[in-house]
């Protein structure tokens, strides 16, 4: 049985220097993620290293076909990683969660984590000694030195005041438990705190660590329509005006599916919609659909960076009218 | 209803492949309560785990749920016997990618090599090409064309790939899996072959799941489905 409170590590402090794994996904469809960190990072003062010939961490189909690869792409970029000799921050949960699970195998000593890395040393020189701490930038910003950063750092500039917000966790930033989440599973709270330090309402909502669907997007894109539309749904009864994420895969979900979800609720009357599936598709149906934000976005648009307009573009639900409602923009 | 006749050494191969204690599942459903996926499934998160301890290979095998489990670990962090279902799933796959049945969804199991293609190649995934690679191995070109469209014309997806320098550690990695994961689930395929001889032609046949129905869910994923997701 998972006991959430004694997973979680010690709070993180704002070192300045981290070493920077942006992952596959930041460097294409969340390329707004990885601007809007940077841009946000050198507004803390922190300085991000990006790591050296970085590879895949093998995400969700590393591990669907492979026990092997799903440990062994990590480890290689851990033991790049602890050469470099400082703190390892990864933005996207799925790295995070793959880097967390090998980092644990190998930390804890377990046999199995042993062997792998027995065979990265053969394949690459390179052996991970299991020294690293792999944080995610919600632990620094959520710490109580973060807060207080954010909260001086809005100051004077742009804080969030009256945008009512839904955070979006996902599955991967919490689970499993003991290696991976540093806070409550099913009660997350980090982004709820970062944004409230920005000036924004967190609204109160059940669907917080519900699963988006992540890659069968592409390959079953009806089940994602369907449970992205029960979380957008989800958060515009709760009466939020914006979800936040912090996970390439959900933003991408949540905000590519969110119209057909809705369309497929209206057309069906709420009743399924979606072919060949039945259930709680849809939700709060017929309305405007919820714009969905990276939280690092929200943040570099509270703290004044620049560039907010430019990762704004590339969403695919229009962003702009609900900010520019609210005087941010 | 057919009997569900158990092969051999199944249930211990899939419990070394995936490493979990499948053996400790005393049926409580709270897998199945959480699974967001159980909508789309053919088998429940606790009948999955119930039928591996049964031996029904045959069943498992041929399976949708191991391919729509998303690994989101929602039945891993309520377990009260610390079985993580995901990894089951997964092991599943491999037992029926060994096998070399049909996947239980071929759209799934084409996406996942369609990805690891572009991983080995590159030694980070391109999205553009592992799409196109997916469209073809699965023979869905249009399906999500506009969607597409729209997130090139956003700059959402690169158009041209980018290949690590030392691409010669990751093809080293992927040579090495190969080998690794056999050794490892030399059970959960060679003893389902072991099994199907051992048992002749109907050996490792096996049908309806009498256990399941009788808590209750035996009529399929989507009156539990709603329930997870309401």
């Amino acid at each position: 049985m998972a006991t959430p409170a004694t997973q979680m590590t010690t709070a993180a402090t704002l070192t300045r220097d981290y070493t920077y794994y942006p992952g596959c996904s930041l460097h294409s469809t969340a390329s707004e993620f990885d601007e809007s960190f940077r841009a946000v990072a050198a507004a803390l003062g922190l300085s991000l290293h990006e790591l050296d010939d970085w590879s895949c961490c093998g995400a969700t189909s590393a591990h669907a076909t492979s026990n092997f690869l799903a440990t062994a792409l990590p480890l290689r970029n851990l033991s790049l990683a602890e050469r470099a000799g400082r703190d390892l921050i990864v933005p996207c949960a799925a790295c995070y969660s793959a880097f967390r699970q090998a980092h644990h195998e190998v930390a804890t000593d377990q046999a199995e984590g042993r062997r792998i890395n027995d065979e990265v040393q053969a394949a690459t020189g390179r052996r991970y000694e299991g020294k690293l701490r792999v944080l995610h930038p919600l632990e620094p910003l959520s710490a109580p030195e973060g807060l207080k950063a954010v909260a001086a750092g809005v100051a004077g500039k742009k804080p969030l005041t009256g945008l009512k917000v839904a955070t979006y966790y996902g599955c991967l930033l919490q689970r499993p438990p003991g290696a991976v989440a540093f806070e409550d599973p099913e009660q997350p709270k980090s982004m709820d705190r970062i944004m409230e330090a920005a000036g924004a309402t967190v609204v109160r909502w059940s669907y917080k660590t519900e699963c988006c669907g992540a890659s069968l997007t592409l390959t079953r894109p009806e089940y994602v329509v369907q449970l992205t539309g029960t979380i957008t749904g989800a958060a515009r009864r709760a009466g939020a005006q914006a979800i936040v994420t912090a996970c390439p895969m959900c933003q991408a979900n949540l905000d590519t599916r969110q119209p057909q979800g809705i369309g497929a609720a209206a057309t069906a009357a709420g009743n399924g919609g979606v072919t060949g599936v039945t259930g709680a598709a849809g939700g709060g149906s017929a309305e405007a659909p919820v714009p969905i934000f990276y939280f690092t976005e929200l943040l570099g648009l509270a703290l004044g960076t620049r560039g907010v307009r430019s990762w704004l573009k590339r969403h695919i639900t229009d962003p702009v009218p609900v900010l520019a409602a609210h005087g941010l923009l | 209803m057919t009997a569900i006749v158990p092969v051999p050494f199944f249930a211990i191969s899939i419990e070394e492949r995936s490493g979990q204690p499948i053996r400790r599942c005393y049926q409580c459903m709270k897998c199945s309560g959480g699974c967001p996926m159980a909508f789309a499934m053919d088998i429940l998160p606790h009948q999955v785990v119930r039928l591996v301890q049964l031996g029904a290979r045959a069943r498992l095998i041929a399976a949708r749920t191991p391919w729509v489990c998303t690994g989101c670990k929602t039945c891993q962090a309520r377990c009260p016997n610390g079985i993580d279902i995901s990894k089951v799933n997964d092991a599943l796959k491999a037992a029926a990618t060994a096998a070399r049945v049909t996947p239980g969804d071929r759209y799934v199991a084409a996406f996942h090599s369609s990805f690891l293609s572009s991983v080995r190649g590159l030694g980070r995934s391109y999205e553009l090409g592992m799409i196109g690679l997916y469209k073809m191995r699965s023979g869905t070109y249009t399906a999500d064309l506009a969607l597409g469209l729209a997130m090139l014309r956003k700059g959402k997806l690169k158009l041209l790939p980018k290949r690590i320098h030392h691409l010669r550690e990751v093809d080293r990695l992927f040579r090495r899996a190969a080998g690794a994961d056999d050794a490892r689930g030399a059970g959960a395929a060679g003893g389902g072959r072991g099994g199907a001889a051992a048992g002749g032609t109907g050996g490792d046949a096996d049908g309806d799941m009498g256990g399941a129905g009788s808590c209750g869910a035996g009529d399929g994923g989507g009156a539990m489905g709603e329930g997870g997701l309401d």
